[in-house]
């Protein structure tokens, strides 16, 4: 029993983290955010190529 | 991305369109957390002239890019590295979003960008799977303005399809 609401609280730990991880994300300035949209195009585009799938145009920045 | 709004505000000051506004998953992004994208959506206000045609068409707009170098792909113009969509307000909602749009400092531009609540209303309306994750993202990492949310969707009578995307009141 005591696991289980030790593994409750972990999960809810986590779950606060990421929240706050999302709006520390928001808060940042637009240009830096559009940097990590790039990234993040780069990022599926290397699975894409790893799943013999047609990569997608990546942003200049 | 500076040199692709740099060409959007060249439209509008060369009386291509009359106005624009970014939408899509680069505005939620400016209000939001970050989002996958591979396109920039743009919302354009044709001309009165045009918008008085029986037949809306986005041709002067695809003329004027294609001078310019910016070739169409499919549904897509490449700008400066960046397929855009282009989409012609298409109902009173779009109307109102593109007309109330924010001037955002972009480098040394300044981009139209739909506001919040008004992204909101318009990824209720369409109502597609990544709409409601996308409303699922926002309400969790943006500062909405719920007063304002709630009296857009009541307008323009919504407030049943944002229930069923977002799963709770506005």
């Amino acid at each position: 029993m005591r696991t289980y609401k030790n593994a409750r609280r972990a999960l809810q730990r986590r779950v606060q983290a990421k929240r706050r991880r999302r709006s520390e994300l928001a808060k940042l300035p637009f240009k830096r955010k559009i940097a990590i949209v790039v990234k993040m195009q780069e990022i599926e585009n290397g699975i894409r190529r790893s799943q013999g799938r047609p990569e997608r145009p990546v942003w200049p920045l | 991305m500076e040199k692709t709004i740099r060409v959007l505000n060249a439209m509008k000051a060369d009386g291509v369109i009359a106005d624009y506004a970014i939408a899509g998953a680069i505005a939620a992004t400016f209000w939001a957390e970050p989002l996958t994208t591979y396109d920039l959506d743009v919302f354009v206000v044709l001309s009165p002239a045009e918008m008085s045609k029986p037949v809306l068409t986005l041709d002067k707009v695809y003329s004027y890019l294609a001078k310019k170098g910016h070739k169409a792909k499919a549904e897509h113009v490449d700008i400066e590295g960046i397929p855009v969509q282009f989409l012609p307000v298409y109902d009173a909602l779009v109307a109102e979003a593109a007309a109330e749009a924010l001037n955002l400092k972009y480098g040394h531009e300044t981009a139209r960008v739909v506001g919040l609540e008004h992204l909101l209303a318009i990824m209720a309306s369409v109502g597609r799977p990544k709409d409601k994750t996308r409303i699922a993202q926002m309400l969790g990492s943006a500062r909405l303005d719920r007063k304002r949310l709630a009296d857009i969707l009541c307008r323009h009578g919504l407030l049943k399809k944002w229930r069923a995307a977002a799963g709770t009141k506005p």
